[in-house]
């Protein structure tokens, strides 16, 4: 296995929480994994995005130069992000708050390589949980669904560890997890 | 047991196991969870922990604190070291054992907030005034940062000399699995005889006076005092140099970097090793002393070289006095904060090659 993971969206968004997600859980599955947040001046609303890879062996560089995987969340990260690269295999769009545009649209219909988009409304979802925050978990339960690179008790088993001092937030994320079941 | 940790938590962790007494710094990023996480569990364990005024002063309090025989540490990044060199110089002066880290950001200047590797000069030429030299260890993995932040008091003490550990902000901020019980990246520290403490100032009490200083006015005393040192700086050179070796027996071209660009490097290296094209990489784990005897032996069979930076050139100068003209240098760096690509490395070896 192999994966180089690129997540972006808006702070506030849960875009470092869902990497360090998968880092963490790569634990559970006896992986080597890198995680590496773009830090900066960012505050909530600004720009985050983080590199994650997983892998068998040991991982030499964290940064990702060419994704398997890309989760863009809002619309100022696709337009920045996707414009510059496409991914291997997979991009999962947060269909609540991207509106596609044609010249990337067509940057996709060109590119040589096999690559499925997933939109998800994940905000939406997220809200009628009951939290805008989830939408990162809403996300990343379509990710498990189409890419199988985790188990989804082995999400649980992080979540669980993460928010083991407060079970109502604990409930919710589990919720959202399951929300595309 | 498999861990998952930031390199900057990785410091602190295992600063601590290594028997650290008392912390001093004043925040910058990217090395602020350091000061955060100390300040969380350092009063638990009953260790001195203070967020200072400046840096100035964060080195002046490690200088008092080395004086009584304390393991103590500061953490800053480039431009927060630029401030304490004052300080450092006088530490290698009064020869105080202690640890300071440096998490590199882009520079000159106040710069950015990225990683980097430009203060490799500051760092291994001394940094501040006079003839002296810290110890440099480079951590190439949150394994490494952890190791060495554990045994660096012990080589400090062992010399009675500062150590420097600098790795970049990406290496700082990114987060890692390891395994703790493999060998791999553990620095060991050889020790012919215990450590000497019998000049720390605690208290003369029933016992004459002590007295450290780096004022020596008297005739030929202070170049009786920097021949000594320099007798001290032969032995580190000596003793304590650390290189790995990558596939560099049969290679074409040899990369030569350390840090976060080694694991770049390294990447290329195994990309290209499976397209069975001949690269090798060394790595230097110490940058003072510099392994300039065992790049030397390389360059009697690899005749190209690559040097890999991020920054425009700096330990390419070693890897020159190294090599001695025996083989031809080439350079790839990026600066400013930017990292290395392995694509980038890819192009300037094809270059190379043909």
């Amino acid at each position: 296995m192999y994966e180089e993971i690129f997540i972006a969206g808006s702070g506030g968004q849960g875009i470092l929480s869902l990497g360090k997600i998968l880092v963490y859980t790569s634990l559970q599955e006896d992986k080597y994994a890198t995680y590496y947040p773009s830090y900066g001046a960012e505050v909530r609303g600004g720009t985050a995005s983080c590199m994650v890879k997983i892998s068998d062996r040991f991982i030499y560089s964290p940064i990702v130069e060419n994704p398997t995987i890309m989760i863009i969340m809002n619309l100022p990260s696709y337009l920045k992000f996707v414009r510059k690269f496409l991914p291997q295999k997979f991009l999962f769009l947060n269909s609540s708050l991207i509106e596609e545009k044609e010249d990337i649209k067509d940057l996709i219909k060109n590119y040589p390589k096999n690559l499925k988009i997933i939109k998800v409304s994940a905000t939406e979802i997220a809200n009628k949980i009951g939290s805008t925050v989830v939408s990162n978990i809403v996300m990343l339960s379509a990710v498990l669904k189409e890419t199988k690179i985790f188990k989804i008790d082995s999400i649980k088993i992080t979540l669980e560890k993460i928010f083991s001092k407060n079970k109502k937030v604990l409930q919710t994320n589990l919720k959202a997890l399951n929300a595309l079941e | 047991m498999k861990k998952i940790l930031q390199g900057n938590i990785a410091l602190c962790e295992g600063a601590i196991e290594g028997g650290l007494d008392a912390y001093y710094a004043y925040p910058i990023t990217p090395q602020n969870e350091i000061s955060a996480y100390f300040a969380e569990v350092l009063p638990k364990l009953d260790k001195i922990f203070l967020q200072v005024e400046s840096e100035v002063a964060a080195i002046n309090m490690v200088f008092g604190s080395a004086l009584t025989g304390k393991r103590a540490m500061t953490t800053s990044s480039s431009p927060g070291i630029s401030l304490m060199q004052e300080g450092i110089s006088y530490l290698c002066a009064c020869e105080l054992p202690c640890v300071i880290v440096n998490v590199m950001r882009g520079g000159p200047g106040l710069g950015n907030i990225s990683g980097s590797q430009q203060d490799y000069f500051q760092s291994t030429r001394g940094g501040g005034h006079g003839d002296y030299y810290t110890i440099v260890l480079a951590p190439f993995s949150v394994k490494e940062i952890y190791e060495f932040a554990k045994k660096s008091f012990l080589l400090a003490e062992k010399y009675r000399n500062p150590v420097l550990i600098i790795y970049d902000g990406y290496l700082g901020q990114m987060m890692e699995v390891f395994d703790t019980e493999t060998q791999e990246g553990k620095l060991e520290i050889k020790l012919e005889k215990d450590i000497d403490k019998s000049w720390i100032l605690d208290g003369a009490k029933n016992r004459p006076p002590r007295k450290i200083r780096s004022l020596l006015m008297a005739e030929g005393e202070l170049e009786k005092f920097n021949l000594k040192l320099k007798e001290k700086y032969d032995i580190i050179k000596e003793n304590e140099v650390r290189v790995e070796f990558y596939y560099v027996d049969d290679a074409e071209v040899c990369l030569v970097g350390y840090g976060m660009s080694a694991r770049v490097c390294l990447e290329v290296v195994n990309n290209l090793r499976e397209k069975a094209i001949k690269i090798g990489l060394i790595r230097p784990i110490t940058l003072f002393p510099f392994p300039y005897k065992e790049i030397f032996e390389i360059s009697k069979k690899v005749k190209k070289f690559l040097v890999v930076e991020m920054n425009l050139g700096q330990m390419l100068e070693d890897v020159r006095i190294a090599t001695n003209g025996n083989a031809e240098i080439f350079f790839y760096g990026r600066a400013g904060g930017s990292l290395v690509s392995a694509d980038e490395i890819i192009n300037k070896i094809k270059e190379i090659i043909n």
